[in-house]
């Protein structure tokens, strides 16, 4: 199915309208928790930020894959659009972060680990970007892109484990959410998610446009 | 009026800042699409 401009901005509504209900719930009828108090609230922004900069960073590893193997700019397009949107996301779990240390722990810096290894793949991501400005040529800033998308993604399953491996502030299981709370935070995920969706379908047509336009400015010689 | 009325309409107020901004670049996107139309139409009759 492809999308089309109307598609796309029907996705922003929904989306829209899901974040919109979501922050109604969770910032006006939901009562504090134990332990938490208030501060939970900042969960709901805390949590599907960096799940969608992870699926972000997982559509630039695909897309940079496919570019290698079709030599496509469209891939091309995509990889870096999702780059440029799951760095903003991964910034926003940041920023959320420091927000909920701040007024969970009266401090917004712990070395915390996955603190830590989200900084790392916000700054690997940075790189990226300094990369594709470092590079005139258009097939061959494509070409190494893509291979820095690929091993770049080796900073999210880190960031994602980085739990596990090693103690943490962060939680491994439940935070004391009722099923209802866990159900709004799911939908806060969902409405974010398909936000990515317009952005990523944006960003790709907008690149895919220019390009477009640059090549027919220097056929008319302009 | 609670705190959190007061964050829940500043929150809608950004959120909804945000989305406009978003549809404001789509319509940038939609006159650069009908200028490369434009453009698409021009060289075709340089074509012929």
């Amino acid at each position: 199915m492809k999308l089309t401009r109307t598609r796309a901005l029907s996705i922003l509504f929904i989306s829209y309208c899901i974040v919109s209900f979501c922050m109604y719930r969770f910032l006006i009828l939901f009562p504090p928790i134990e332990i938490l108090g208030d501060s939970y609230r900042l969960f709901f922004f805390h949590i599907p930020t960096p799940l969608v900069g992870f699926f972000a960073f997982t559509v630039t590893l695909f897309s940079s894959l496919m570019y290698l193997r079709t030599k496509n700019f469209i891939w091309d397009d995509m990889a870096s659009s999702s780059v440029e949107i799951g760095f903003v996301f991964s910034g926003l779990a940041i920023a959320t972060g420091w927000a909920f240390s701040y007024e969970a722990w009266n401090t917004i810096w712990s070395w915390d680990p996955k603190v830590m290894a989200i900084f790392v793949l916000w700054l690997v991501y940075l790189g990226y970007f300094s990369l594709r400005r470092a590079i005139d040529n258009p097939q061959k800033r494509a070409s190494s892109s893509a291979v820095y998308g690929i091993v770049a993604y080796l900073s999210v399953p880190l960031t994602y484990m980085s739990t596990r491996m090693w103690t943490s502030l962060h939680p491994e299981g439940s935070i004391g959410l009722t099923s209802e709370m866990g159900m709004v935070a799911a939908l806060m995920v969902f409405g974010f998610l398909i936000l990515y969706v317009y952005l990523l379908w944006f960003g790709a047509t907008y690149k895919r446009l220019m390009r477009k336009y640059g090549l027919l400015m220097q056929e008319a010689g302009i | 009026m609670t705190a959190f009325t007061t964050i829940f309409i500043t929150a809608m107020i950004f959120w909804t800042a945000i989305i406009l901004y978003i549809v404001s670049l789509d319509k940038k996107l939609r006159r650069l699409s009908e200028k490369i139309s434009q453009l698409d139409a021009i060289s075709g009759i340089d074509n012929d």
